[in-house]
C-alpha cells in the first residue's frame, strides 16, 4: 500500500520532523510504503513528485498550518490530522487511513 | 415590583469592573433597583458601584434583583438577560484586553493574578522593596481630626454645605473635561460617577446626621472607609477607583474650607523604592544613595538626568507607569523589574520565588559584564583600538568608566540645551567641562561643539523653518550668525582643558575654508583669553566630524589643518546614499555594509593614516558587535558607542586578528551588494565564533523546577548566562507564545519548548531533566520529566546549523535515544549523545 504525507507546524523546527519520523517508522512497521514531505523552517524538503502522488492511494496531512502547493493533491483522498496526533498516535492514524481506503 | 433571581456568573465575583458595568446599565432606568445577595443577605443599590462591591458577591452566589418603577417588568427581563449574557462577555473582553496591554509581564504573574503596573524599562536591574511616596498622600485620619476641631454648624447647614460642595465640584469637572486627554477624561468621568454615587453620598450624610460630625470629618471618614474596602481586593482597577475617591474627597474637603498644610518633605530612613510622578535631579540627589532601591516614575523622559543618574548608579528604574503615585500606597511591597518594565504589587509566594531567581541571574550577568568590561581595547594580535563611550551629559561618565570605556569619543553638548529657555554662559559651561575633565581622570574626552539644526531644534536658538533641514542650516554653518554661541563654547573648552585631557571637534564641516575660518577664530579666542589673563590650554587637539562625503574624498587637504577625524556614520550614510534616515520608505538605503560605502571609508582612513592622523567612529553602528570585524579591517583607531555596548564589543575585539579582518574587508569591497556582504560577514562569524549547538552549561540533570513556568524560566536563564540570547525576557515570551498555540508536550514524558526569536544569537539546544515531573498544561495532561529546548535566531533559513535541529527532533522519536538521555550520568555524556545524534 503506497501512501504520501505532508507534515508542517508553525515554527517548523521540531514537530514537523517528529511527525515525519513517526509516520515513516510506523509505516514501516505496518508494512506500508510511506513518503513524507516536510514543510518546515528550511522550506519544503523531501518534496513529493507528481509520480509519488499519482501512485499514492491516500494523502495524509499532519499539519498545524495550511499546506503549501496543496493543488498537487487535487482529486486525491486526503486525511487530515494534527501534527501532535501524528507524533502521539501514528499507529491510530495509519489504521484509520487503511480503513478509509478500503471502505 | 418585578424581581428575578440568578446565580452570579462571573468567576472573579462582583468586583469593581463588573460593578461599573451594572451601574451603567441600571442608570438607564428611572426607578429603583435593589440588588440582594441571598448567601449573606447583604443588600445593595444597583446604581452605586461602591454599594454593589460591598455586597461581597462571589461566583455562583444566589442573588435577587428587585426593580420598582415605570415599565418595571420589561426592564427586569432586560436586566436578567444582561446579568446572564452580556455581563460575562464584557468581563471576559476586559480581562483579555488587560493581558494584551501588559505584554512583557512574566507569565507567572499573570497566572497568579498579581497586580502589575506596566511602564518602560529605564534602568536595568531588578529589586524588591517597600514603596516610598516622594510626595506623601493625604492622611484622612488627620483631616478627619482637623474637621472635628472646627465648630460644627447646624446639622442642616453641614448637610447643605456638603451637597453644595458636590454640585460645585461636579460643575467644575464638567466644564474642564472636554479639554483633557483621553486618560484625563476617563479619570474625570470616574470622579463624576463617585460624586453621583449614592453609597458615598449617603455614608457622608449618615456620619453628619448620626454622629454629629462636620461635613469635612464625614467626607474624610467615608473616603478612608471606601478606600480601605477597595484596597483589600487584589485588582488594579480597584486601586484606580481608590485613587479617584481620594481625589474627589480632597476636592470636597477643600471646598468645605479645609486647607492643605505647607507640604513637608518626607524623610527616607531605610532602603525603599521611590515612587513619584517625576523626580527632579536635585530631589533625587537629596536622598541617601544607599537608601534608593529603585525608581518608579510616571513621566520622566528616558534622557532625563534623574534616569541617567539611576543608570550610572545601577539603580533599577521604570518610567511611564501611568498613575503610579496614585495607585501605589506607602509601605506596599513591590518588585521593580527594570528588565521588563513591570512593577508587581504585593507579590505572592510564586512570584517572589520567580524574581529571586531573576535577581540572582542579574547579579551573575553583571559579574560577567564587568569581566568583559575590564578587557583592554585590543585585538588578539595586539593592535590597540580605543573603545570609547558616547555621552550627552557629564553624569553619564561614571557609568561609561564602569562599562569599561577607555575614553569619551563624543560628548554631544547640544543635549545640554534642550528644554532650556536660554543659552548657558561661558562660566556655566566652564564649570561643566571642568567637571568632565576632572572626572575623566586622565582619559580623553572629545567635546563636540553644538550641533544645532537638522533634527535638533532647541528653544534658545531661533533658526528659520527649512524644507530640508538635514541639508540646510546646521552645525558649524550657523556659527557665523550665532557667533556668541560658538565663542562662549570654545572659550569654555580652552579654559577647562587646563584640568584634563579635553579635545574639541566640529560638526558638519564640508569645506576646507570652513576649517580655516574655525581655526582663525579659535586662535583669536586664545589671544583674547591671554589678554584677559585667564588660564587656558593653548594646545587643545582639534578634529572634525567626517559626515559629509566631500570631506571623505578630500582627506589629504583637510588633514594638514586638523588633528583627527571622527566618522558620524548616521549622517555620512544618509548623505552618501541620498536617503533621509528617518524616512521609512527609503530605509533600505541605510546600508553600512554596502561595498561603495566601505570603499569610501577605507580610502579616507588610509589617506588619513598616510598623513599621520587618526580616525574614529562615533555613529550608532559602532556599538554593533557583529560589525566590529569590519571596523577593525577598515583600520579605525577608535570606536565610540553607547557605553552599554562596550563590554560586548571589547569581547569580540579581543578574539579578532587584524589580518583576518583586513582580508574580510578587502573581499567585501569587491562585492556588488550589501546583501552579499551580510552573508560574507555571517560566514566570517560562523568560522570564528561558531559555537556548538549545546554545551555542558546548557544541561541540567537535576532540575528542581516545580512547574512549567519554572522550567521555561530556567531555560531562558540558562541561555542568557551562556551568552546564547541577549534578552531572556523576550525569549521567555517567545517560548510561551509557542506554548499558547499548542503545548509542546509530545508524549513519552517529553516536552520540546522551542521558538524562533530575534534575541537568540545562535541556534541552541538545552536539556533539562526534572527531579519531579511537572504538568505541561497540554490537552492530554501527561506529566513531563525530560525537556529539550530549542532556540533559533529569527530569519535564519539559510544557516547550515539549522538543519541540526530537525535531525535532533527526528531522533527524539526513538525510544532508545530517549532512554539514553534519561540514563546519562553526566552533562558531558548528554552533550556527546546529542552531538553524535546530530552527526548521524
Amino acid at each position: 500500500m503506497k501512501i504520501v504525507a505532508v507534515t508542517a507546524c508553525p515554527t517548523g523546527i521540531a514537530h514537523t520532523y517528529m511527525a515525519a519520523e513517526q509516520l515513516e517508522r510506523q509505516g514501516k512497521k505496518m508494512g506500508m510504503s510511506i513518503k513524507v514531505e516536510t514543510q518546515g523552517a528550511m522550506g519544503i524538503e523531501n518534496e513529493l513528485d507528481p509520480e509519488d502522488i499519482r501512485e499514492a492511494m491516500a494523502v495524509i496531512f499532519a499539519v498545524g498550518i495550511p499546506v503549501q502547493k496543496s493543488e498537487r493533491f487535487q482529486g486525491k483522498k486526503i486525511f487530515e490530522f494534527s501534527v501532535q496526533e501524528a507524533i502521539k498516535n501514528a499507529e491510530g492514524i495509519l489504521l484509520k487511513v487503511k480503513e478509509g481506503i478500503s471502505g | 415590583m418585578a424581581e428575578f433571581s440568578f446565580e452570579f456568573p462571573l468567576p472573579l465575583g462582583l468586583h469593581a469592573r463588573p460593578a461599573s458595568f451594572i451601574q451603567e446599565k441600571c442608570q438607564s432606568f428611572s426607578g429603583e433597583i435593589a440588588f440582594e445577595n441571598l448567601r449573606n443577605n447583604r443588600k445593595a443599590d444597583a446604581k452605586s458601584i461602591l454599594s454593589l462591591i460591598t455586597s461581597d458577591t462571589q461566583h455562583q452566589d444566589l442573588c435577587r434583583v428587585t426593580v420598582l418603577g415605570e415599565k418595571e417588568k420589561e426592564f427586569a427581563a432586560e436586566l436578567r438577560q444582561f446579568f446572564l449574557n452580556e455581563l460575562p462577555v464584557r468581563e471576559e473582553k476586559a480581562l483579555q484586553e488587560g493581558v494584551a496591554a501588559a505584554a512583557l509581564v512574566p507569565r507567572i504573574a499573570t497566572e497568579e493574578n498579581e497586580i502589575c503596573l506596566a511602564g518602560q524599562p529605564a534602568s536595568a536591574g531588578i529589586t524588591r522593596g517597600k514603596v516610598f511616596l516622594v510626595k506623601p498622600r493625604l492622611d484622612w485620619d488627620s483631616i478627619a481630626t482637623a474637621g472635628e476641631g472646627r465648630k460644627a454648624l447646624s446639622l442642616e447647614k453641614e448637610k447643605t454645605a456638603f451637597l453644595t460642595a458636590i454640585s460645585e465640584l461636579k460643575r467644575e469637572i464638567e466644564q474642564t473635561i472636554s479639554d483633557k486627554s483621553e486618560i484625563g477624561k476617563n479619570i474625570l468621568k470616574s470622579h463624576l460617577s463617585i460624586l453621583s454615587d449614592r453609597a458615598f453620598v449617603s455614608r457622608v450624610l449618615e456620619v453628619v446626621e448620626k454622629e454629629k460630625k462636620t461635613a469635612i470629618t464625614a467626607v474624610a471618614r467615608a473616603a478612608e472607609e471606601f478606600s480601605q474596602m477597595l484596597f483589600q481586593a487584589k485588582s488594579q482597577y480597584l486601586r484606580e477607583r481608590m485613587a479617584d475617591i481620594g481625589d474627589v474627597a480632597l476636592g470636597l474637603v477643600e471646598k468645605l474650607g479645609w486647607k492643605k498644610a505647607v507640604e513637608e518633605k518626607a524623610e527616607l530612613k531605610e532602603p525603599m523604592v521611590l515612587v513619584s510622578e517625576d523626580l527632579f535631579p536635585s530631589d533625587f540627589l537629596s536622598f541617601k544613595p544607599e537608601f534608593v532601591l529603585g525608581l518608579v516614575l510616571e513621566k520622566a523622559g528616558q534622557t532625563s538626568h534623574t534616569l541617567i543618574m539611576a543608570r550610572a548608579r545601577g539603580i533599577p528604574a521604570i518610567t511611564g507607569v501611568d498613575e503610579a503615585s496614585r495607585l501605589l500606597r506607602p509601605e506596599d511591597e513591590v518588585i521593580v523589574d527594570g528588565v521588563r518594565g513591570v512593577v508587581v504589587v504585593s507579590p505572592g509566594e510564586k512570584v517572589r520565588k520567580y524574581y529571586q531567581k531573576e535577581i540572582e541571574t542579574e547579579q551573575m550577568l553583571l559579574r560577567s559584564r564587568q569581566q568583559k568590561a575590564s578587557l583592554p581595547g585590543m585585538t588578539a594580535d595586539g593592535k590597540k583600538i580605543e573603545i570609547a563611550a558616547n555621552i550627552g551629559h557629564p553624569e553619564e561618565l561614571k557609568k561609561a568608566w564602569q562599562d569599561g570605556a577607555e575614553a569619551a569619543g563624543i560628548f554631544r553638548t547640544e543635549l545640554l540645551l534642550y528644554g532650556k529657555p536660554s543659552l548657558p554662559t561661558e562660566e556655566e559651561q566652564l564649570k561643566l567641562y571642568r567637571r568632565v575633565a576632572e572626572e575623566a581622570e586622565g582619559r580623553s574626552v572629545i567635546i563636540r561643539t553644538f550641533d544645532i539644526g537638522g533634527d535638533k531644534p532647541i528653544p534658545s536658538v531661533k533658526l528659520p523653518q527649512e524644507s530640508n533641514p538635514f541639508l540646510g542650516y546646521r552645525g558649524i554653518r550657523i556659527y557665523e550668525e550665532h557667533f556668541e554661541l560658538f565663542r562662549s563654547q570654545v572659550r569654555a573648552i580652552l579654559r577647562a582643558a587646563v584640568f584634563g585631557q579635553l579635545r574639541m571637534m566640529f560638526p558638519m564641516v564640508s569645506l576646507v575654508e570652513e576649517v580655516r575660518w574655525l581655526k582663525e577664530n579659535v586662535a583669536e579666542f586664545s589671544r583674547e583669553l591671554e589678554a584677559e589673563g585667564l588660564p587656558f590650554n593653548p594646545e587643545v587637539e582639534t578634529g572634525i566630524m567626517l559626515e559629509v562625503p566631500s570631506v571623505a574624498l578630500f582627506i589629504d587637504k583637510f588633514a594638514p589643518e586638523i588633528d583627527f577625524f571622527s566618522v558620524g556614520s548616521n549622517d555620512l550614510i544618509q548623505y552618501f546614499f541620498a536617503a533621509d534616515r528617518g524616512n521609512p520608505r527609503v530605509k533600505y538605503l541605510n546600508q553600512p555594509l554596502n561595498p561603495s560605502f566601505l570603499r569610501l571609508l577605507k580610502s579616507a582612513i588610509d589617506r588619513a593614516h598616510a598623513m599621520g592622523k587618526w580616525v574614529g567612529l562615533c555613529g550608532e553602528i559602532a556599538g554593533d558587535a557583529s560589525l566590529t570585524p569590519v571596523f577593525v579591517g577598515l583600520g579605525f583607531d577608535e570606536l565610540s558607542m553607547s557605553s552599554n555596548f562596550v563590554p560586548e564589543v571589547k569581547l569580540v575585539l579581543s578574539s579578532l586578528k587584524t589580518t583576518d579582518c583586513q582580508k574580510l574587508v578587502a573581499e567585501a569591497m569587491e562585492s556588488a551588494t550589501a546583501e552579499d556582504n551580510v552573508q560574507m560577514l555571517a560566514n566570517f562569524y560562523q568560522e570564528r565564533f561558531s559555537e556548538e549547538v549545546i554545551s555542558a552549561n546548557l544541561v541540567n540533570l537535576e532540575s528542581e523546577s516545580q512547574s512549567k513556568a519554572e522550567v521555561i524560566q530556567e531555560l531562558a536563564i540558562m541561555l542568557e548566562l551562556e551568552g546564547r540570547v541577549s534578552a531572556r525576557a523576550s525569549l521567555e515570551q517567545a517560548l510561551w507564545k509557542r506554548e499558547d498555540d499548542v503545548a509542546t508536550e509530545i508524549g513519552f514524558g517529553l516536552a520540546i519548548p522551542h521558538c524562533q526569536a530575534g534575541s537568540v544569537r545562535t541556534p541552541t539546544i538545552a536539556l533539562i531533566r526534572l527531579k519531579h515531573p511537572v504538568d505541561w498544561q497540554s490537552k492530554e495532561g501527561q506529566p513531563v520529566d525530560l525537556i529539550v529546548g530549542l532556540a533559533i535566531p529569527s530569519g535564519e533559513k539559510l544557516r547550515p546549523k539549522l538543519q541540526l535541529l530537525p535531525r535532533l527532533s527526528r531522533k527524539l522519536i526513538h525510544e532508545e535515544f530517549r532512554a539514553c538521555l534519561r540514563q546519562a550520568k553526566s552533562r558531558e555524556e548528554i552533550v556527546a549523545l546529542i552531538k553524535s545524534a546530530l552527526a548521524s
